[in-house]
Parts: structure tokens; C-alpha cells; sequence
């Protein structure tokens, strides 16, 4: 039996060879600095995004050592192997899950200085410079785009049938429709395997809870939040949702779900922005045959997730390692990455005129969100893996046995977060 | 080369041979085995420290009910994937064995999955057991209006779902195996037995079977561990879902040392699934090496 995840570094020589020809066939008279960069941006999309902070690496005079491992899972993987044996990269592709190494100063580079340099402090959104930092008093990442979460993607086809004119603003009008969409033989909910329903719930329990409660119950693990009323009323919507999902949903990529909703064999689906590659490959425009609406009962609140760059302490070349952190915090290379890759810039003060509707709405939001609070994280970027992977357990075992009731889930939910740190 | 020296080639010859794949065993294997074992008794999270902790990783693992969940659903896989290939391993080669015709093509279909790669076959195979894609559907569409087939998606019966996967992957092999052993047999000794008025059957249940013995002992040598660590088929067909109805104990090892970063109680479940497997194997190995000795 074979593993199937598969590492697959560049075998050193023949990378050495590669680097060596290309200094000497390119290299004016100076030496660039190496920089060696690791992520798991494989897919023809994502190539073609990091080449963007490439050519803006390359501008500056870095040469960059690139370490695409597919799967994020591998990429884990190596890179935790690379720091046990002291050899980290410059520069490791992030989101959540790092809290180990954030707390560890000794791994962990200072970017302060930079920071100070680029004024981070003014042009990031409150909840990102959080994140930057890890949980630490200093910045330790740079966070290159934000993906909004909360998306409640909706076929226009599907709502001419069932005749709604716009997205539902709360859950009880989502249930409506959902109810008319059902007795039309169109699936109300279409949803992925059970990582999506833990993800579903995390967009709901937004809704239900106001902003700083949610910072309190999941950035903080508030004990008496966590089982509070906002949490049994999140227990409650997914109970209902339940109803409205098939039995199939469980062994469904998050992908073929949205497939339902392009084909119109589904009325909505709550996914990440990430979602849209899939109806524009598929040809659909947005607005007319698509809606990317916030999901319901959130307004204009902001759930994001943020893919970073985690820079580890290296014994030379700390002045390349500064630069490489520019050219990621770079406003036009963040604009150009993000329109390659579907995502929006983290920057407040970016350029979002060539953007779609969609990641306009965005990051309005994120911005807005950013000064009055309506903009979280979601919680895998600041809690450790262990609680994110108990929680999971909680939703996903009240999601599939009736006889647990919300006011059980919530508590059990609670103690999941006192279990584990 | 003098005749001294090349006795000495000839006598060092093996073991040199055989030294840089000893070396290999031993440090990956036994190495890395010690290693885990450290890491068992440290508070190691995301990263590995070494603060030492004792055995409070193996209390914290006996706590877990998503742990006793994985060995329950262990032991409701562990004996029909074992038992499932050799019957019908057993059976398949019986039946091949009566010089049937495209013997060879029936090889090669049966032997098929060992050919395939295990990303592909789980997802052919998550798409057949899923009820709105797979053979629920097909059945339905062929008339049988009342067919229920989900129990990929059904926490209850989900291992079995892995079952039937695990027994269509390995049941081939076991069948190569046992086709190799009949036809080793003597055919002095089945024209023997005929004489003697035995009929078919009582010859394949009587004679063959009970010489065959080494090969349903190796066959089961190689399907027990295989079964113990399953963890690709879980990766590719359910991820453990839905919920943790179809976790076993590998996956769950490989959940918390990568994915939870919870490395002490990853490495404390894999020492314990470790001893399992050394549980299971060793007396049956000494017991299987002192029948041969007797014989």
C-alpha cells in the first residue's frame, strides 16, 4: 500500500545545477540574495499568483529558491521536518495551525523593524495585525491576501423558480425559501464532506453571536461564552440546516457541491470566496447567473481566513529575509497576486478597481470591519489545531445524531475548549 | 585473483551485500521506533520537545473516547478483512484451479487492483458507495425502486463501507497465493486420494487444504499488519467520517502527530497500536517456527 500524500522535494543537486546556471547566465555583477521560499501553491492558478511576488522578488534583486510541495498536508509536514532539524526556510506559506512555532522565539524572526519601516501597523485591519503577530507581542508573518468565508453562493435559476427577487437576509427567510425550494424538487443546501459542516457552522455561529462575543467565545475560549446562549442558538440553525442538506453530502468534495449549485441542482451553498474559480470555469457571470451574497443574518460582517508567510530566524542573509518581507507586504504585488489568485489583498490602502463586484463587497467589508469591529478571523488562525479538531468533533457528532440536544452541544462544545489548550 | 582471496570474496560476499540494507532497517526502523517511543513520554504539541512528562500521553489516550471509538471500530474491521480474502482467496483459486478456460484473463481481473493506484480506486470507489452517484443509484435505474445502498454514509455501518473496499483489494492477492500453493502440490498425491474413492470436495477440504497451511499462515502474516494500519483507504474514501463513525487507530496516529499537532498523544497512540501488532504476531510467529521445527 502506498502513501498518499506524496513529498517530493527537488532532488538538491539538480537544484543547485539549475541555480548555479541561472546566476551565471543572468547575474550582472553583483550576487543576488538567496531567499528559499516553501508553499503549496501547485495548482495552475496558484503558480500563476506566485509568480507575481517572484517577479517582485526579482525586482528587488532576490534570487528566489521556490519549495512548491503540493497538498497542504505535505507542506506541513516538511516544514515541520525542516525546523526540528534546524533548517528552516526563509520563508514557510502559512494559515493557522503555527501557534508551536510562533511561541518559539528562538525559531521565529523579528519583523519589527520592517514593520515599523512599512507602517503595518496603519495599513493592516486590526484583526490581520493579530494574526501577523501569532499570539506574540512582535510580527512574526505577513499576511499576503485575506479569503472571505461567510458566502452564501445562490443560483439565480434556482431562485427564479421558486420566485425570490434577492438573497435572504436572515436565517428565517433563508428557511423560507428553502422550504419552497424543496417542494420544487430543487436541494435547498448543497453541502461538502464533513470539514464543511464544521466550516458552515463556524459562519453561522458569526450570526448568532455578536462580534466581540465571538472574538470572546473563539479567539478567547471563554468558558461561559462557549456555552452561552449565542452557541445554542448556532446549534439550533444547524440542526435545521440539517434537514435541508442530502445524505450524500458527507462524501462530497466541496467542489462537486458547487457543481450543484452551478448546474441549478441546488438552491445555495455556504463556501469561501475560493468557490468563484469554480462557476467562472464553469462560464457562469456573476450577478446573472450566480449570487456571492454574505450568508445570511451576517450584514456586511467579515469571517476571513489569511494565507501568510511565517519567517524563521536565519543565521545569514537577514537582510534579504527583510526584503523578501517588503516584496510580500508589496501593494501592487499583492494586487496582482490576489487577481490571479481569487482572493483580495490584505492591504486597506490597495487598489481594488480591477477587481470583481464580489471581492470589491469584500474588501469594503474587511475595511470597514476592520475600524468598527465587524471583521473576525476565523478561529483555526489563533487556536491551536487540537481544540480547532475537538470542536470539529462536537459539531460534526451533533450534526449526526438527533438525540443530542443544542444546550448538550454547546457544553460538550465548552469542554472540548478546557480539554484541550 | 589467487584462490585465497576469492574464498575470502566468496565468504564476505553476502554479508556485505546485505550490510547497507541492515543498516538502513536499522536505523529507520528500530531507530525511528525508539524515537516514537521518546516522543510518547514528552508534552511535545506542534513541535518536539523534550519535556519529559511520563506516562501522562497514554492516560490522556485512554481518556479519549475518539480513541476507544478507533479500536472498537478496529475490531469489527480487523477479523472480516482478514477472514473475507482468505475464504474467498481460498475459494477463487479452487475454482480456477479446475483448468477453466481464460484462466489467465480471470487472473488478471481479479489481480487488477493490486495494479491501481490507491488515490484512484478509492475515489471510483467513494463514487459506486455514494448513494447519489454509485450503485444505489444504478439499482434504482434499473427498476428496483425501493434499493437503499449507504452505508459510506451512514455512521453506523461506514467501516463496513471500508470493508468491502479492503476485501476487494486484497482478495487477488491472497488468491495468487493460494493458486501457487495447489499447484505446488504433488499431483501423486490428489491421483492417490481418488484411488482411495475420496470425492472433490473431500479432497480440496481433507487433503489440499491442510497442506496449504503454510500458505494461509503466510497469506494472514501479510494481511494482519496491513489490516492494523490501515490508514490510506480511510484517507482516500471517508476521511474518518461522517464524524469519527470510521476512524481506526492509524489514521487516528497520523490525525493528532500531523494534523493536531498533538505529537506526544500521536506517538503515545502509535507505540500502543504497535505493541497490538507485537501482541498479535510474535506468539503466533514462535508458535508457527516450533510446528516447522517438529515437523
Amino acid at each position: 500500500m502506498t502513501f498518499p500524500f506524496q513529498i517530493q522535494p527537488t532532488p538538491r543537486a539538480t537544484r543547485w545545477a539549475a541555480c548555479a546556471l541561472t546566476v551565471l547566465a543572468t547575474t550582472p555583477l553583483w550576487a543576488a540574495e538567496k531567499v528559499e521560499v516553501i508553499h503549496w501553491w501547485t495548482s495552475a492558478s496558484e503558480t500563476a499568483a506566485v509568480a507575481k511576488f517572484k517577479e517582485a522578488a526579482a525586482r528587488r534583486g532576490l534570487e528566489w529558491d521556490d519549495l512548491a510541495v503540493g497538498g497542504g498536508d505535505s507542506q506541513r509536514i516538511l516544514l515541520k521536518t525542516r525546523v526540528a532539524k534546524g533548517d528552516p526556510p526563509t520563508a514557510a506559506q502559512i494559515n493557522g495551525a503555527v501557534r508551536s512555532y510562533a511561541a518559539n522565539p528562538d525559531i521565529v524572526a523579528n519583523l519589527d523593524a520592517v514593520a515599523a519601516l512599512g507602517k503595518w501597523d496603519e495599513v493592516l485591519p486590526e484583526p490581520v495585525r493579530r494574526y501577523a503577530r501569532l499570539g506574540t507581542k512582535s510580527y512574526v508573518a505577513v499576511p499576503v491576501n485575506v479569503h472571505r468565508q461567510n458566502v452564501m453562493w445562490i443560483s439565480t435559476e434556482a431562485m427564479k423558480k421558486i420566485g425570490a427577487t434577492a438573497a435572504p437576509k436572515t436565517w428565517d427567510e433563508f428557511f423560507a425559501m428553502a422550504d419552497k425550494a424543496k417542494a420544487a424538487g430543487i436541494q435547498p443546501l448543497a453541502m461538502g464532506e464533513d470539514i464543511w459542516v464544521n466550516f458552515t457552522f463556524m459562519q453561522v455561529a458569526f450570526t448568532t453571536h455578536k462580534p466581540d462575543e465571538y472574538r470572546k467565545a473563539f479567539y478567547e475560549g471563554d468558558d461561559a461564552q462557549l456555552k452561552g446562549p449565542g452557541m445554542v442558538k448556532a446549534f439550533e440553525v444547524m440542526r435545521r440546516l440539517r434537514g435541508y442538506v442530502d445524505r450524500s453530502a458527507s462524501t462530497r468534495k466541496w467542489n462537486e457541491a458547487t457543481q450543484m449549485v452551478i448546474q441549478g441542482r441546488a438552491f445555495a451553498q455556504v463556501m469561501g470566496d475560493w468557490a468563484k474559480g469554480e462557476f467562472t470555469v464553469a462560464g457562469k457571470r456573476q450577478g446573472a447567473d450566480y449570487l456571492c451574497a454574505t450568508v445570511p443574518g451576517s450584514g456586511r460582517g467579515h469571517v476571513f481566513t489569511s494565507d501568510a508567510f511565517l519567517f524563521f530566524k536565519v543565521a545569514q542573509n537577514a537582510k534579504a529575509q527583510a526584503d523578501l518581507a517588503q516584496v510580500f507586504m508589496d501593494k501592487d504585488a499583492q494586487v496582482a497576486f490576489s487577481l490571479a489568485k481569487g482572493s483580495v489583498p490584505v492591504r486597506t490602502d490597495a487598489d481594488v478597481s480591477k477587481f470583481d463586484d464580489c471581492a470589491k463587497q469584500s474588501h469594503a467589508d474587511l475595511v470597514a470591519g476592520g475600524k468598527d469591529g465587524t471583521a473576525v478571523a476565523t478561529p483555526n488562525l489563533f487556536q491551536s489545531p487540537a481544540r480547532i479538531g475537538a470542536w470539529r468533533d462536537v459539531v460534526l457528532s451533533f450534526w449526526n445524531d438527533d438525540s443530542i440536544t443544542p444546550q448538550q452541544a454547546a457544553v460538550s462544545f465548552a469542554n472540548a475548549a478546557k480539554a484541550n489548550r | 585473483m589467487s584462490a585465497s582471496s576469492r574464498l575470502l570474496l566468496d565468504k564476505w560476499l553476502p554479508q556485505l551485500a546485505v550490510s547497507p540494507a541492515l543498516v538502513v532497517s536499522l536505523v529507520f526502523f528500530y531507530g525511528l521506533t525508539i524515537w516514537v517511543g521518546a516522543v510518547s513520554f514528552t508534552d511535545s504539541e506542534g513541535v518536539v520537545t523534550w519535556n519529559w512528562v511520563g506516562w501522562e500521553q497514554y492516560i490522556r489516550l485512554f481518556a479519549d473516547d475518539s480513541w476507544w471509538r478507533s479500536l472498537w471500530n478496529l475490531a469489527r474491521y480487523l477479523p472480516l478483512v482478514v477472514g473475507l480474502p482468505l475464504i474467498l482467496g481460498c475459494l477463487l483459486a479452487m475454482l480456477l484451479d479446475q483448468k477453466v478456460r481464460f484462466e489467465n484473463g480471470i487472473r488478471t481481473a481479479v489481480l487488477y487492483p493490486l495494479a491501481l493506484s490507491w488515490i484512484v480506486a478509492g475515489t471510483i470507489w467513494r463514487w459506486l458507495l455514494t448513494p447519489d452517484t454509485g450503485i444505489e443509484k444504478w439499482l434504482i435505474g434499473a427498476g428496483f425502486e425501493g434499493a437503499v445502498f449507504d452505508w459510506i454514509v451512514q455512521p453506523r455501518m461506514s467501516i463496513y463501507a471500508l470493508v468491502i473496499v479492503a476485501v476487494w483489494a486484497s482478495t487477488g492477492f491472497v488468491m495468487s497465493m493460494f493458486i501457487a500453493g495447489l499447484r505446488s502440490i504433488d499431483d501423486s498425491v490428489i491421483k492417490a486420494a481418488m484411488i482411495d474413492g475420496a470425492s472433490k470436495p473431500r479432497i480440496y477440504l481433507r487433503v489440499l487444504l491442510p497442506t496449504l497451511r503454510p500458505t494461509i499462515f503466510s497469506a494472514a502474516l501479510i494481511l494482519l499488519p496491513a489490516a492494523l494500519r490501515t490508514f490510506d483507504l480511510v484517507v482516500v474514501l471517508t476521511q474518518g467520517g461522517p464524524g469519527q463513525s470510521s476512524v481506526l487507530p492509524a489514521f487516528y496516529v497520523f490525525d493528532r502527530f500531523f494534523r493536531r499537532d498533538q505529537m506526544g498523544l500521536g506517538a503515545a497512540s502509535a507505540m500502543v497500536l504497535l505493541m497490538t501488532c507485537a501482541m498479535v504476531a510474535v506468539p503466533y510467529i514462535l508458535g508457527e517456527l516450533k510446528k516447522h521445527r517438529h515437523d
